[in-house]
């Protein structure tokens, strides 16, 4: 368990070391993620009085398409570089290989997050920092990851995997797109929804967060040893 | 596959793999046996790099059985690699990184004991000590095979796989190399070499397996005398076609 857990923790190391030379994924990542919300800022600013109402399905959007842009990098790199043959080669479980790029992935979109929000928070005036937004959208990063992982190596050896990589994943994540977009419009007021509601919503999050975890790394072994 | 009476250390009986639809290896078998030193030639797209891929457990055989060290080796593929060492022509080495970094994070998949030591001792044999803290995408081809070999022999494996090892290596790197190999077949390892360079295996005097369209066909226990014999062989035997 203790070597389970110490090649995770080596590849999310090992990929986080290249990240910090390279920037390749987190710097595109986040100028698209601000040029996303900057030009929805002024399209909309013609024609609403209030941003607010649709601020949460922009923030989701550019979240989610930046989901694509660090999870088709994570694996294409290692097959640029010719190196997944090493790790497919050493005597590791694969899922320590999906659970190390799963924690890779969760950082970088997480890091992306954490730096856009001020800007997202001044763009439209939406306070996104409470402990409940921070679950909510903690929950929703290991769900995109979670399913975006298995994909990422699914349509790494494909030519298209930029085309592909959004038509296979958006369908599969839009119970969780549902419930973040109903637990947050419950949270600021603009859906009418007691606790009881949120937390429901919320207990959805977390049931997609539990069964992809366990059905991505199945099926990414899968895929792995194919 | 000599004269050995024990169990084979590599037992592939009869395997077939198909790249849509094209066959890559033919229903191929071959038994190698602990400490066999063996060369296989044949042309390009004959199935060498394939066969080693199958053996390496990277690929899985679509038909036909392969046991290494008499455990079935699609099943228990986790257990074996820590026993095998390949080098491919691609370097399975991130460019992003140095040397050093390369190794520590391959060793610590392979749970190298005394690592630091161990890359020591083979960046000494290989003269690489001084370019281990170079970026992967620094160096020649030449350093970059000599840090893919070091990264092959980590873990130091029992059976090592070995795809064209000398090409892109000059002449001194070259003599390390095939001495490092005698060394390592004096220590009974189980050593198949891939290679269109067939002087090598008149200079390590291997057994010699001669490959065509997924096919063993031609097995030489014992090394020709010289170059022009193995080549007068070896071109009689793609002339003869396939055997068995």
């Amino acid at each position: 368990m203790k070597y389970y857990f110490s090649t995770i923790s080596q590849i999310v190391i090992k990929d986080l070391k290249i990240e910090l030379r390279t920037k390749e994924t987190i710097v595109p990542t986040f100028v698209f993620a601000l040029i996303s919300i900057c030009v929805f800022h002024i399209s909309l600013s013609f024609g609403l009085n209030s941003y607010q109402k649709v601020s949460i399905g922009i923030w989701i959007l550019t979240i989610l398409y930046s989901s694509i842009l660090i999870m088709n990098r994570s694996f294409s790199r290692e097959i640029e570089s010719e190196s997944l043959s090493a790790i497919l080669t050493s005597p590791i479980h694969h899922d320590a290989l999906y659970f190390g790029k799963l924690s890779y992935n969760v950082i970088i979109l997480g890091l992306v997050q954490v730096i856009l929000s001020p800007i997202f928070y001044i763009l439209f005036e939406v306070n996104v920092y409470s402990y409940e937004m921070l679950l909510i959208f903690g929950l929703g990063t290991i769900g995109i990851c979670s399913v975006g992982t298995t994909f990422s190596i699914m349509t790494a050896f494909n030519t298209i995997r930029d085309v592909l990589m959004p038509l296979l994943l958006i369908p599969i994540q839009i119970p969780l797109i549902i419930a973040i977009v109903e637990s947050t419009n419950i949270l600021f007021g603009f859906n009418i929804g007691n606790s009881s509601e949120l937390i429901n919503w919320i207990l959805l999050l977390v049931s997609f967060d539990a069964i992809f975890l366990v059905v991505s790394p199945i099926a990414f072994c899968i895929i792995v040893k194919n | 596959m000599l004269s050995k009476n024990k169990n084979p250390e590599i037992k592939i009986s009869n395997i077939s793999k198909y790249f849509n639809h094209k066959v890559a290896i033919n229903n191929l078998s071959l038994n190698i046996y602990k400490g066999d030193l063996i060369t296989l030639i044949g042309p390009n797209g004959s199935g060498k790099t394939t066969l080693f891929k199958i053996i390496s457990t990277i690929l899985s055989p679509d038909s036909g059985s392969l046991e290494i060290k008499g455990l079935n080796a699609v099943k228990k593929s986790q257990l074996l690699r820590n026993k095998i060492g390949l080098t491919s022509h691609e370097s399975f080495l991130y460019k992003d990184l140095t040397i050093k970094e390369n190794l520590l994070f391959i060793g610590n998949l392979f749970r190298v004991e005394n690592i630091e030591k161990r890359i020591s001792y083979l960046s000494e044999k290989f003269q690489m000590k001084k370019y281990l803290d170079k970026p992967i995408h620094t160096l020649s081809k030449g350093l970059t095979k000599r840090a893919t070999l070091i990264r092959t022999f980590l873990h130091n494996p029992e059976i090592l796989l070995l795809d064209e090892p000398l090409s892109d290596l000059d002449m001194e790197s070259q003599i390390v190399l095939i001495e490092f190999l005698k060394q390592e077949s004096s220590n009974n390892k189980t050593i198949i070499i891939s290679t269109h360079q067939i002087e090598l295996s008149i200079d390590l005097k291997t057994q010699i397996a001669i490959i065509n369209n997924g096919k063993i066909i031609n097995l030489l226990s014992k090394t020709p005398s010289s170059i022009s014999i193995l080549k007068k062989i070896y071109s009689e035997s793609l002339k003869s076609g396939v055997a068995g």
